[in-house]
């Protein structure tokens, strides 16, 4: 090999991977701070931290999004701050990241807190799968975020997932900001999206719904968000409560979610922190109630909705710190 | 182990390295090595298949060259039987088995037989079709037989085009095992810039549109027909960008060696003819078919309607070469009869005006018709691709709300909207890019190739839109189902 075409090539490769690395780096380092400065204003957290004062905050997962009108509540409960950050898949251990970020901002801190009582995620070992979660939180949210993931996952694919959520993720939403966010925010009223219509199921489909599950097991991690997010409203005078939202009967019925509805119900119940699991009373065999296994339609969300407010009315004129 | 995964950047590093560090003698040797350990990555009992067709070709070809008369014939005819044997035992058995079935379902019959179900082996159909032109080229008297068992071995098996082409001629790569490649920088830069740019069409076209093509053909039955349109769209862009981003990671790699590999794609949706469209996509096996099987048939030097046939025969044949599937057999089809039809309007002395207006109608009805084939390649089965057609020409509105909904496969949700936008405007760089290549910039393209420095910046800029834009999970190319 001719030894100087080597060594030239060798310099080629180098500057080459200096120089993309380089680049990346940077890329990467502006995005993981600014990124959040770009979320939506009235969607997830870059719409709760733009709220100027917060009574009442529902955190919680695509069915909280699917299962609270948020015009319909305020206009039934008459609390008008109020807010809810929703995104796919929020477990409690999400939930508990998001709650120790805001109570450390008391113009952040709600008065009343609603968390989602997923009960299948609570089997589930942590995960992020929305990807917006990570990109609208701030840098010091996104530290605790990536921590967390760590500490839970084997090297080197916990690597590599955060190496994707953080160098690849979420740049689509930044490139086609100009257009993305008024679309989102056009479409949105809380945090809660009025924009799409559900329809029901047909009853065929709803006879075939389904679900399947890794077992009846609460996983660890999330019984220790659990009792964080208790532990956290209490110490700041937060009333908090949980509520499961509507499942179709197929679903609801499963064996394992039972479980794990009766698991969240005592553990609730010993700490003397509500808990509602909204199947109890909701037409959970009525297929047009539900637009998929596990969401409900427009027809359901308003249904619950109306449901869900009465409950709320009473359960916040029942704690001491009420007056809104 | 993929193209577009870490072992693959990881095992090329070496490769390459041991490459230019060892001295000639043991290079080939190593490239043997290396590509069995890439071959076995997938399915390691495999390689006794590919293994035997070497043994079988290789036996073959030296005989051929020993023999006079009738029994070159022969020889070269148990070649071809018995790799085509090969490929219908693990390729067509089962395809084969289903077609007997529905047959006797449909007179009657009873089904007692148990039916197959034999994994097929990766990239069997290139490496038999390399394999097969070397004897035919031997037999036809333009190849010597390669006496080096290790250097015929290495001629099927070199790991850059093993599994999905492009397929090689034996005049353009057995000779190359035998010359002493000299490192050169030149060579290394065009090589990383083929690579980067692959793989910027597999990651970040091919695969991006992947998501909404497999969420709109899956479910085809719950879409509207604007996302069937779209998902058809997109599905061209995906096997274009999948297929040619394969070819251009292993032109690459072969290119940093010092090794030539042919071109497998020449802008072919810029084509203003399906005759053009045929000489620019996937040109390996489209001059296979062309040499092997069209020519020997007769070509065109025969009466117009057994020129048709032998077109017909062609292309059908090329699309059971794609897989077992009616699918495919109709979309070669398909395929032919679109060029017997522009055959015939020629010979009627019809033509398109040659203005830039009717250039750009002629490349829009190329277009249009090719998108309308890949329905019935994609689609899982013959009632699911008419389905579909029927669909798009009857439920397409154009109104907002249709529109907005149309985007929704890229996610299920309102990310949707920014990923879908990402999405089209990579493509269009990427069209951009071939465009300025066909047209009267071809000049400063070629500037380009020959630029150090344009080559690193593009290399780069390419590296960083895979980071940040590319689906970074590994995906299987499309064709290595083939």
């Amino acid at each position: 090999m001719n030894e100087s075409e080597a060594r030239r090539g060798w310099s080629y490769i180098c500057k080459l991977a200096l120089s993309a690395f380089a680049i990346l780096l940077c890329l990467v380092t502006s995005k993981f701070f600014v990124e959040h400065r770009l979320a939506p204003k009235n969607f997830g957290l870059g719409g709760v931290l733009s709220q100027p004062r917060l009574d009442l905050l529902l955190i919680g997962s695509s069915h909280t999004r699917k299962s609270y009108d948020m015009h319909l509540l305020e206009r039934r409960t008459g609390v008008t701050e109020s807010f809810q950050i929703s995104y796919d898949s929020t477990d409690l251990s999400a939930a508990s990241q998001m709650l120790d970020y805001l109570v450390a901002r008391p113009d952040h801190c709600p008065r009343y807190l609603v968390i989602e009582a997923y009960s299948a995620l609570l089997a589930r070992r942590p995960d992020l799968q929305d990807p917006r979660y990570f990109s609208d939180a701030p840098p010091p949210l996104k530290v605790a975020i990536i921590r967390s993931y760590l500490s839970q996952r084997s090297f080197p694919s916990s690597f590599l997932d955060i190496f994707d959520l953080v160098v690849n993720r979420g740049n689509d939403e930044i490139v086609t900001g100009p257009f993305y966010s008024p679309i989102v925010e056009r479409g949105s009223y809380k945090g809660g999206r009025n924009d799409l219509y559900f329809s029901g199921l047909s009853a065929d489909a709803f006879s075939r719904l389904n679900v399947s599950m890794n077992g009846h097991t609460p996983n660890a991690d999330q019984l220790s968000a659990l009792y964080h997010i208790i532990d956290l409203a209490h110490s700041h005078n937060i009333a908090v409560m949980f509520i499961d939202t509507p499942m179709p009967q197929p679903v609801s019925s499963n064996p394992d979610i039972q479980l794990l509805k009766k698991d969240f119900r005592e553990i609730l119940g010993a700490r003397h922190v509500p808990y509602i699991d909204g199947d109890y009373g909701f037409p959970i065999n009525d297929p047009t109630m539900f637009s998929d296994s596990n969401h409900l339609s427009s027809r359901g969300r308003e249904e619950f909705t109306s449901r869900i407010s009465v409950q709320l009315e009473s359960w916040m004129a029942s704690q001491p710190a009420a007056g809104y | 182990m993929l193209f577009n995964s870490l072992q693959f950047v990881l095992f090329f590093t070496v490769v390459t390295i041991l490459y230019y560090v060892l001295e000639w003698r043991w290079r080939w040797k190593m490239l043997l090595a290396a590509s069995c350990v890439f071959y076995m990555a997938f399915i390691p009992a495999y390689i006794f298949i590919l293994f035997t067709t070497i043994l079988i070709d290789y036996g073959m070809g030296i005989m051929i060259a020993q023999s006079t008369g009738r029994r070159r014939l022969v020889y070269l005819q148990v070649s071809i039987i018995s790799t085509c044997l090969v490929l219908f035992v693990f390729k067509y058995c089962t395809f084969f088995d289903m077609t007997m079935r529905e047959l006797q379902g449909l007179l009657g019959a009873a089904q007692d037989f148990p039916i197959a179900h034999i994994l097929l082996p990766i990239g069997l159909s290139f490496h038999t079709f390399q394999s097969l032109s070397y004897v035919i080229e031997v037999y036809r008297g333009k190849q010597q037989p390669e006496r080096n068992f290790g250097i015929y071995s290495l001629y099927v098996m070199f790991y850059p085009q093993l599994v999905a082409g492009p397929i090689e001629r034996p005049q353009n790569l057995l000779h190359q095992f035998y010359e002493d490649h000299r490192f050169e920088l030149s060579n290394l830069s065009r090589g990383l810039t083929l690579i980067a740019w692959g793989l910027f069409q597999k990651m970040v076209i091919a695969d991006r549109s992947a998501v909404y093509v497999n969420a709109v053909y899956n479910h085809w039955q719950t879409q509207s027909g604007l996302s069937l349109l779209v998902g058809t769209l997109l599905f061209s862009v995906q096997i274009y960008a999948d297929f040619a981003g394969y070819s251009c990671i292993a032109i690459g790699c072969a290119r940093i060696m010092g090794i030539q590999l042919m071109t497998n794609f020449n802008h072919p949706y810029f084509s203003t003819s399906f005759a053009e469209f045929w000489k620019r996509w996937h040109i390996s096996l489209s001059t296979w078919f062309r040499d092997y099987v069209y020519i020997p048939l007769g070509g065109n030097r025969v009466s117009l309607s057994r020129h048709y046939v032998n077109l017909l025969l062609t292309f059908a044949i090329s699309g059971l070469w794609h897989g077992a599937n009616w699918t495919f057999v109709i979309w070669g089809t398909y395929n032919g009869l679109l060029l017997i039809g522009e055959n015939h309007l020629k010979s009627l002395g019809w033509h398109y005006p040659t203005n830039m207006v009717g250039n750009l109608l002629r490349r829009a009805v190329v277009l249009a018709c090719i998108c309308i084939g890949w329905i019935f390649f994609r689609a899982q089965s013959l009632h699911a691709a008419l389905s579909i057609m029927s669909r798009i020409a009857t439920q397409t509105t154009l109104s907002g709300s249709s529109i907005g909904f149309a985007f929704f496969p890229f996610a299920g949700d309102i990310t949707s909207v920014a990923i879908g936008a990402v999405t089209f405007i990579f493509i269009a760089i990427m069209f951009a890019t071939e465009l300025c290549q066909e047209s009267a910039l071809r000049r400063a393209c070629e500037a380009f190739r020959a630029s150090l420095k344009l080559q690193f910046a593009t290399t780069v800029v390419l590296f960083e839109a895979i980071m940040l834009f590319g689906v970074l999970r590994s995906s299987a190319f499309v064709y290595f189902q083939f």
